[in-house]
């Protein structure tokens, strides 16, 4: 599987503190990108929509800045296939609450929670992709040889390699969507003829 | 009845290789077991005026069906990214033909538009994608042509030729998806290619030959 790149959009927290350390030590440092101005994270998102991410997003940035509601507003215009968990010193508001909901956030956590709580709700963030369609989808084009090669073809003349699917599926366009909604129809298909066990 | 099998295969780019004529040999050797005469038109020959003045007249009896590999979009095939038939030259000239192919989208219009007119369309409604990999051809190849076995093998009736070819598809679906390698991507392609592939027409309760 393709590795798994841990984003955290945060302003106070140093690239020496624990949990990074932590983070750095069960991902690769490799794949631990910290970013204290939101701006930057977000354009770090947007630049690497084809990775495997999950995101620790703060809320509360300077005025000068975009909080934690707007980038993840941004962040959803392009894509839902990466989870961000919530991360804050304080407590949302229900109107906060229920504009992170709208927007998927996958979970929230208190910004005083232990280093060893943080990478379990990470580490949940992680599996919840295992499990995704889109992912599922991914390894399988990551087996091919040549994976610039060209793999699919259309009759109506249109032509992908496999990471031109896979950048499709993650940046989430209409071909991307198309291919995901193909194998939940597989899926739903398989079980209505009575092939579940295959 | 149909006594004449017209054959017409067009590979234009290098994308899909041989893949129609492909399509192509596969029928026309089965089809050489039968009585049917055939007519093959292959690229070269591939164009609208060529059709225009050879293939058109062999269709005039009501005895042929019109074979078709090639792209396609909702209203025409395609030979190098030019129509060679369009639904408004076919409803002008051909009453009651019967079309069969694998080209992407025609059912849409084309297909429609032959229905209207009192003909019978068989083939596929929306786009259709084929792996690059030749060790999945073979299942879409012999989807694709599995109606055309049907029709003068089995001599079964054109109300049921979608159920027969589903059949086809459900086997080669159910064989990628049980295989080692999981190929339920390519599985995926064929169940959307299944759920594209249409008959159309006013009189399909009735065998072919």
């Amino acid at each position: 599987m393709t590795n798994i790149h841990i984003v955290i959009i945060d302003d106070n927290i140093p690239n020496t503190d624990p949990l990074i350390r932590k983070l750095e030590k069960n991902y690769g440092k490799e794949n631990i990108h910290l970013f204290s101005t939101s701006q930057d994270g977000l354009n770090y998102l947007l630049d690497n929509l084809i990775q495997r991410m999950v995101v620790l997003l703060d809320i509360r940035f300077p005025a000068t800045e975009k909080d934690g509601h707007t980038i993840l507003q941004e962040l959803r215009k392009k894509t839902e296939l990466i989870p961000v968990v919530i991360w804050s010193a304080n407590e949302c508001s229900q109107n906060e609450f229920i504009d992170f909901l709208k927007n998927h956030a996958f979970s929230f956590i208190k910004q005083d929670a232990s280093t060893q709580e943080i990478v379990f709700e990470l580490e949940k963030a992680i599996q919840s992709t295992s499990s995704n369609v889109d992912i599922a989808i991914e390894q399988w084009l990551e087996k091919q040889d040549n994976k610039d090669n060209t793999m699919l073809v259309s009759k109506s003349g249109n032509n992908y390699s496999a990471n031109d699917l896979i950048k499709e599926i993650r940046i989430q366009t209409d071909e991307g969507k198309h291919l995901v909604s193909n194998i939940n129809k597989l899926t739903i298909d398989l079980l209505f003829r009575g092939q579940e066990k295959i | 009845m149909i006594s004449m099998a017209i054959v017409i295969s067009y590979d234009d780019d290098s994308l899909l290789d041989s893949y129609f004529s492909d399509c192509a040999n596969h029928v026309v050797s089965f089809l050489k077991t039968t009585q049917l005469e055939i007519t093959e038109v292959t690229n070269n020959q591939c164009n609208s005026a060529y059709f225009d003045i050879k293939v058109l007249p062999l269709l005039s009896n009501n005895k042929s069906i019109l074979i078709i590999f090639s792209h396609g979009n909702d209203n025409s095939f395609l030979c190098n990214g030019t129509p060679f038939l369009e639904s408004e030259i076919a409803i002008d000239n051909i009453n009651n033909i019967i079309i069969y192919t694998n080209s992407c989208s025609t059912g849409k219009v084309f297909g429609k538009a032959i229905d209207i007119s009192g003909g019978t369309f068989i083939g596929y409604e929306a786009d259709v994608r084929i792996p690059k990999d030749l060790n999945y051809r073979r299942y879409f190849v012999e989807c694709d042509n599995w109606g055309i076995f049907c029709l003068f093998n089995e001599k079964i009736k054109l109300v049921n030729l979608r159920q027969a070819v589903k059949v086809k598809f459900n086997q080669h679906i159910d064989t990628l998806c049980k295989t080692n390698g999981n190929d339920f991507f390519i599985a995926s392609l064929l169940r959307e290619a299944r759920d594209n592939f249409v008959v159309l027409g006013q009189n399909l309760d009735r065998t072919i030959i």
